[in-house]
């Protein structure tokens, strides 16, 4: 078993990358790998809530982040920086994900065996 | 050392496309493993077979037919590749490649020791 990171820093306005990294975490955790996630940069947005996810094609950002527990990844993690750059408030943000500091993220990554980036 | 690489560039970068098949040869070369080369998200435009090359621009499919003939496993993403108009039916995936599922990178990062990214 290893640890994985998927950090997500891409809009979900962006193409297909979102869903494909958020499914790819999926199939990590059913193959048994620690898996967490870090959203940086633009890849924040996919934590908003949608106003209209049917208007963009692909995937469902929002139905596929409520899934995560059912596939046993819990530990989601924020850049506190990305946040204070685009204004968004800690309100608006899902309860079960942490802010945290490039320090912690920095740690974060230390201790993680594979950082899958995109 | 065993090694699994994820390439994530298209082939219309083609710097980045040269660097990560130079790197494989590099890797061979110090007698490292290459346990799996897997292609995802826009990196499974590398397996569209698109029947013929401008003048001027390098041949990158019959680069990587030559790692394949070397028994490099070129593995693509199934997901990302249909999404991208790359599949067996269509006649579209070039030689060289296979599609599988995303579970095969997932074993591969398992197996290896290093893992290493090209964008």
């Amino acid at each position: 078993m290893k640890s994985v990171l998927i950090r997500m820093s891409k809009s979900p306005l962006n193409g297909l990358i979102s869903g494909e990294q958020l499914e790819t975490a999926m199939v990590a955790a059913t193959f048994e790998q620690e898996v967490s996630i870090l959203f940086i940069g633009d890849g924040v947005f996919n934590l908003l809530p949608a106003k209209k996810p049917k208007e963009v094609p692909g995937y469902n950002i929002e139905k596929m982040l409520l899934a995560l527990p059912t596939f046993d990844v819990n530990d989601l993690f924020i850049c506190e920086r990305s946040l204070e750059q685009r204004q968004i408030g800690a309100s608006n943000l899902p309860k079960n994900a942490k802010v945290i500091t490039f320090e912690e993220q920095r740690r974060l990554i230390k201790t993680t065996d594979v950082v899958l980036s995109a | 050392m065993k090694y699994t690489i994820s390439v994530k560039a298209s082939p219309q970068d083609s710097e980045a496309t040269k660097t990560v098949i130079d790197l494989i040869y590099e890797l061979l070369e110090r007698k490292h493993l290459i346990e799996r080369v897997f292609f995802q998200h826009d990196g499974a435009l590398q397996a569209l077979s698109n029947g013929e090359t401008a003048i001027g621009q390098e041949d990158l499919l019959s680069l990587w037919k030559s790692l394949a003939d070397l028994d490099i496993e070129l593995a693509v993403c199934i997901s990302s590749a249909a999404k991208r108009g790359v599949s067996q039916k269509s006649n579209s995936l070039a030689d060289g490649f296979e599609l599988v599922g995303l579970g095969q990178l997932i074993s591969a990062i398992e197996a290896s020791d290093r893992y290493i990214e090209v964008f």
